[in-house]
């Protein structure tokens, strides 16, 4: 029985035994010269070793570590709360950490009016908490703990930009997580006075979604002195391809074009060109007489993005264009694309060669040369491929990511070829890769 | 019996006519077609003679495209005193257009043959001039900040100013440039007894273009100010590599006296150059020195004394510029500094475990010139007052900084430049001048004329060089006079140099 009972017990040390050794290893602080004040990063170290004990110990904690190892502490428990459940007791550390960091916001709030009355220590605790809802925020809550944590100041206090950046970027990155919550935002932005509208809106332009550049759209003209930063924010998507607007919300914006600030028209010149509204050839060209530079030379820069042609700012020549193009698509244009479908092959070249130089109606074209792109190495099927790069339209770039899943390795790379010329990216081999870009 | 007849009267005499006739066919037959032959000859010749004509002139325009990129005007030679290039002559105008272009026109002539073609091509400027302030990957400017440009080949900064609001400004100019966004903050705002915003006099304000990269764009925030263009640049700007002349060290110097310290070597290395507390380093130039470790301590000055010449600086592994230091200059003239920074690594220098960033700038005072600084992140104080070019990997130009972009350091020889790079290539008429009119060989002509044509590579209309370089004992030396009488083989190293038409 003895004997047993100390097998039990040299089997229960043996399975304590890497614990305690961790904890005798981890809690250990480093050792190092007296009087030399601890890095941020071992201040850091120590926090993960012995968690505080409150949201408000933490949070002080934290401010101790300095900006950047706090922040970086945080990304790196807010983004995978639960990694790491080790026997040595870390991933129980990691969570209990992971619970203070979202109780932190409401409870750093709430000692704002009871504790944290030092200006300089409040800014602190500001960028702290937007760090950390930054990180794990999701819900509209969030969002509005955001809006107080931003809002917390008092009279005299210094509103330093770099917070207001912070701010934005916080809320862009709750939304990105759900673009649902955009509802909810529209409404505290609704609600909100003119400054914290200025900072919401320039959040909802930060996320980089189509939904904020269409919620955006909606917004403009309710509050001219915002009209700027909406319009410079319009149209900022990720992706390949523009945000597609209804026609209302176009000619909205081509309204502005002819508004009385020059940074105003400078500003709506440059979205249109990164809407790629074709629609506003004509008015872009009138604004290349503007008599604001920087209008001049946004719109020019707009007319070269939507027409992909490079001839330089003189309005004479882009307007010549305009007419030729214009006059060519009534007179001869559907005539041409009708010749697509003739069974004579020299008919066909014809009119592939006489469509591929027609940049201002690069999309129609090139959705009408799309369904020539075969699998085979017949001479309509290079001479689409060639007229397709040569418009540079967006639009081909379904018809020719399913290309890549063709059986014919020399389809794939013609295919690989073409989007990576049309856009000048480099996506990948895979059709999903590509049509991810078109989201 | 045989019988003899005579040929009947009529026909009597006709074999000779006959044969007369066929004799004169094959002589007009022969003399249409040597006509013909002649003809063709001729044509061919005609044909020849142009072909060569058009050899001629893409000949002049390459001897006017080196013209270019040695900083000359690319005209060579004129129609009264062309230059010779084989059997021909040609000449090429060259005319200024806006961007930085030149067209350039060469007329070639060979024999009876002429030809004209033009090129456009776009003149490359300094490379790092052209950046602009530049961040590469990010580009921040901070609230209060304002930012312009002069063009120091007109006059001083203050004499290009006017007053605007509350500040002297030239009211244009500034030149930012990124492959990212580019981010303009607002001023910090102080809170009123309502807890609203009170009304700010101290906007952030760049008197200019802001350009982002591809397809990024510009965020400026609320009391910001752009008043140039905000479009995105059509492509990636690449950061031209710093290449750091080899030179042997003379080792380590660190200067603790308050009496300034002069160097005036033309070329120097030092592998760590410390400035202590109220310590002065002068660099006096023409000079270049490169620099392993740089470090200006609080107090400690550091002075560019460029009225004999420019002064490049290399630094290339870490550069410390305190807060409490200061940089002077005394020409104040951005064209004659040069501060390349190849520095890069992130490591603890002073033992204090903390990682320290490969180059901080917290100096006080001015700084006239280039400073670049391509793989290391800068924030520029506002204490240090700029006006030049700043170029980094991420750039910030701090809270109520001022920096003045330098137009004239485009067409600065210092440091690094590109290429000129040919944009077009077309036909044109051959002008209409009396050597082109006249169908006679241009040698024959001129020599009839009693006129030389000149060789081609001394036919570009600037003779007078003025050189700054270091030759090849180490010495700096400045040559001023007719190029054709300077030994370019003495030359070790450029520092700078320009041309003139005499």
């Amino acid at each position: 029985m003895i004997r047993v009972a100390l097998i039990f017990v040299v089997i229960a040390l043996a399975a304590a035994a890497p614990h305690v050794y961790a904890q005798s290893v981890t809690s250990q602080p480093a050792s190092r010269p007296a009087g030399v004040p601890a890095t941020p990063a071992e201040r850091v170290e120590a926090l993960r070793a012995r968690p505080p004990a409150s949201a408000d110990e933490l949070a002080l904690s934290l401010l101790e570590a300095g900006e950047e190892a706090a922040s970086q502490m945080i990304q790196s428990i807010c983004k995978d709360p639960l990694r790491g459940a080790a026997r040595d007791g870390s991933g129980a550390r990691r969570n209990h950490l992971y619970q203070l960091l979202e109780k932190l916001p409401a409870s750093v709030l709430d000692g704002f009016s009871r504790k944290f009355t030092n200006p300089a220590q409040r800014t602190a605790l500001q960028a702290l908490v937007l760090d950390v809802l930054e990180w794990s925020g999701r819900t509209s809550g969030d969002v509005l703990i955001a809006i107080q944590i931003f809002g917390a100041r008092e009279p005299g206090d210094l509103e330093y930009p770099g917070l207001a950046t912070k701010f934005e970027t916080t809320v862009a990155a709750i939304l990105r997580r759900d673009m649902k919550l955009m509802e909810a935002v529209g409404k505290m932005i609704a609600k909100a006075d003119l400054n914290l509208q200025f900072n919401l809106l320039a959040a909802v332009g930060a996320t980089r979604t189509r939904a904020g550049s269409r919620y955006l759209c909606e917004q403009l003209g309710r509050a001219p002195v915002l009209d700027g930063l909406i319009l410079q924010n319009i149209g900022r998507v990720r992706g390949l391809v523009p945000v597609a607007l209804s026609d209302a919300d176009l000619l909205k914006i081509r309204g502005y074009l002819n508004s009385h600030e020059p940074e105003i028209r400078r500003e709506a010149a440059l979205t249109l060109g990164r809407l790629e509204d074709f629609e506003a050839v004509p008015t872009l060209i009138d604004a290349l007489d503007d008599s604001h530079r920087g209008a001049r030379e946004n719109a020019y820069w707009a007319l070269r993005k939507i027409s992909k042609v490079q001839f330089r700012p003189d309005s004479a020549r882009w307007r010549a264009w305009y007419e030729s193009e214009k006059h060519w698509w009534e007179s001869a244009g559907r005539a041409r694309l009708s010749q697509l479908n003739s069974a004579e092959e020299p008919k066909v070249i014809e009119a592939i060669k006489d469509l591929a130089g027609r940049k201002l109606y690069r999309n129609e074209i090139t959705e009408a040369l799309l369904p020539l792109i075969t699998n085979d190495r017949s001479t309509i099927t290079t001479v689409a491929y060639a007229a397709i790069v040569s418009l540079q339209s967006n639009r081909a770039i379904p018809g020719l990511a399913a290309k890549l899943e063709s059986g014919d390795e020399a389809s794939r790379r013609r295919a690989i070829e073409a989007l990576a010329a049309i856009t000048g990216e480099s996506c990948g081999e895979h059709r999903e890769d590509w049509l991810r870009q078109l989201e | 019996m045989l019988i003899h007849r005579k040929a009947p009267r009529r026909v009597r005499g006709n074999a000779l006519v006959v044969s007369l006739v066929v004799v004169m066919m094959a002589a007009a037959m022969g003399a249409a077609m040597l006509q013909m032959q002649s003809g063709m000859t001729m044509r061919q010749k005609q044909s020849t003679n142009t072909k060569r004509a058009l050899y001629i002139a893409e000949a002049g325009l390459s001897e006017a495209y080196l013209a270019i990129a040695q900083g000359k005007s690319g005209n060579i030679g004129s129609a009264d005193l062309p230059a010779q290039f084989g059997d021909g002559v040609y000449w090429v105008e060259s005319h200024s257009m806006p961007d930085n272009k030149i067209a350039l026109i060469s007329n070639g002539l060979c024999g009876s043959g002429r030809f004209s073609a033009s090129i456009v091509i776009q003149k490359q400027v300094n490379t790092i001039a052209s950046l602009g302030m530049f961040g590469g990957t990010q580009m921040t400017v901070g609230g209060g900040a304002i930012l312009d440009g002069y063009d120091s080949t007109a006059g001083t900064y203050e004499s290009q100013t006017q007053t605007i609001g509350n500040i002297q400004t030239t009211g244009a100019g500034a030149a930012l440039n990124a492959n990212s966004d580019i981010t303009v903050q607002g001023p910090a705002v102080t809170l009123g007894p309502l807890r609203v915003p009170l009304p700010v006099t101290n906007s952030t304000r760049v008197y200019g273009d802001a350009h982002p990269g591809k397809d990024k764009s510009v965020s400026a925030q609320a009391n910001t100010s752009i008043t140039g263009s905000t479009s995105p640049n059509t492509k990636i700007l690449v950061l031209p590599e710093i290449q750091v002349p080899a030179m042997v060290s003379k080792g380590s110097l660190v200067l603790t006296s308050t009496t300034p310290v002069i160097i005036t070597n033309s070329e120097a290395r030092y592998d760590s150059l410390q400035v202590k507390a109220n310590a002065k380093l002068v660099l006096k130039g023409p000079q270049i020195i490169s620099i392993g470790t740089l470090q200006i301590e609080s107090t400690g000055k550091l002075e560019m004394d460029t009225a004999g010449g420019p002064v490049v600086i290399y630094v290339t592994d870490y550069l410390n510029l305190k807060s409490g230091s200061v940089l002077s200059s005394v020409s104040r003239d951005p064209k004659n500094v040069a501060l390349l920074v190849a520095a890069s690594v992130t490591m603890d220098r002073n033992g204090d475990g903390v990682a320290d960033p490969p180059v901080t700038v917290a100096s006080s005072g001015e700084f006239f010139g280039m400073f670049y600084a391509p793989y290391a992140n800068v924030l520029i104080p506002s204490t240090l007052r700029c006006y030049g070019t700043l170029a980094s990997q991420q750039l910030t130009i701090g809270a109520s900084a001022r920096a003045t972009f330098d137009k004239g350091l485009l067409s600065s020889s210092n440091t690094i430049k590109g290429l000129p790079s040919m944009m077009s290539w077309r036909i044109v008429e051959v002008p209409d001048v009396p050597i082109a009119r006249s169908l006679e060989d241009p040698i024959v002509r001129l020599k009839r004329m009693g006129v030389t044509p000149i060789a081609s590579a001394a036919a570009s209309v600037e003779k007078k060089l003025t050189i700054t370089y270091v030759d090849v004992s180490g010495a700096v030396r400045t040559f001023v006079g007719d190029a054709a009488s300077f030994n370019f083989s003495s030359v070790k190293r450029v520092i700078s140099q320009a041309w003139q038409v005499n």
